[in-house]
């Protein structure tokens, strides 16, 4: 895939700021504000595919990971089973009567990673609250926009061979990609 | 003879999707909201989420979103397996 003209390349990286930090910002507020990590990731993994389609294949392979992304889906997906199987009920342990709903949320009202209690009511939606579920809405963040983006890369590969092989202009006619 | 078919089929469907439409109760007024008044009253507490949906998707029917995690998951796998013989 040939690089689309320059105006769509230099505008695509000030979009792509700020469509990453908008999806960073839907998937760590998972808890407090609608969205959580599926949304976020695919709003991450939009980003990705605007940069992938503004570029071409021209400077693609310094900007973003090409080894790594299978290791960060399986991390997720990994992570995500490891959460939801490891932390059950432990056997007598003392339900304050805030933390407990299908699973344990062992992570909330101690403190630390998202751990600070929750006030019950109306409240301003603290950040470092939320438990497990706001770490399990991190974990599947990190995992659809690794998924996502495998995918991308995939059909990205899969376009650029297609497209070598084509020298006739029989795929080219869309002219979307001739800037 | 394929056309009055046609014709048949497509007024049996209108006429039943017509009456699923009236059959609509009005927005807001539910016949069962005994499980949506619980997640609204004990949601936050008991899983310490202010968004209740998120507190629905990821603690509640954790499961449920699990399966999701690992369809996607075997997408991804099934990508790389189905254009593993394209150059990079």
């Amino acid at each position: 895939m040939k690089p689309m003209s320059r105006i769509t390349i230099i505008i695509s990286q000030f979009a792509f700021v700020l469509a990453v930090v908008y999806g960073l910002y839907i998937v760590i507020h998972g808890h407090l504000t609608p969205g959580g990590g599926f949304q976020g990731g695919a709003i991450l993994a939009s980003a990705v595919a605007m940069v992938l389609v503004a570029f071409g294949e021209k400077d693609i392979k310094s900007l973003l990971p090409q080894k790594l992304d299978v290791v960060y889906v399986a991390l997720g997906v990994f992570m995500f089973l490891s959460i939801a199987f490891l932390i059950i009920i432990p056997e007598g342990a003392k339900i304050e009567g805030s933390v407990f709903a299908s699973i344990y949320n062992a992570f909330a009202g101690p403190g630390g990673l998202f751990g600070y209690q929750t006030p019950i009511g109306p409240n301003d939606g603290y950040l470092n609250t939320g438990g497990i579920v706001s770490v399990k809405s991190v974990i599947t963040g990190l995992e659809v926009i690794a998924a996502l983006y495998i995918i991308l890369k995939v059909m990205f590969w899969a376009e650029n061979d297609v497209l070598s092989k084509d020298e006739s202009g029989l795929m080219n006619s869309g002219g979307d990609h001739n800037a | 003879m394929n056309k009055s078919i046609k014709l048949i089929v497509l007024v049996f469907l209108a006429a039943v999707l017509l009456a699923g439409f009236m059959m609509v109760r009005p927005f807001g007024q539910l016949e069962y909201s005994d499980m949506d008044d619980y997640y609204l009253d004990h949601a936050q507490q008991e899983t310490g989420s202010n968004n209740i949906v998120t507190s629905v998707v990821y603690d509640y029917r954790g499961f449920d979103t699990l399966g999701e995690a690992t369809v996607l998951f075997g997408t991804a796998v099934g990508m790389l397996a189905l254009f593993r013989g394209v150059p990079r």
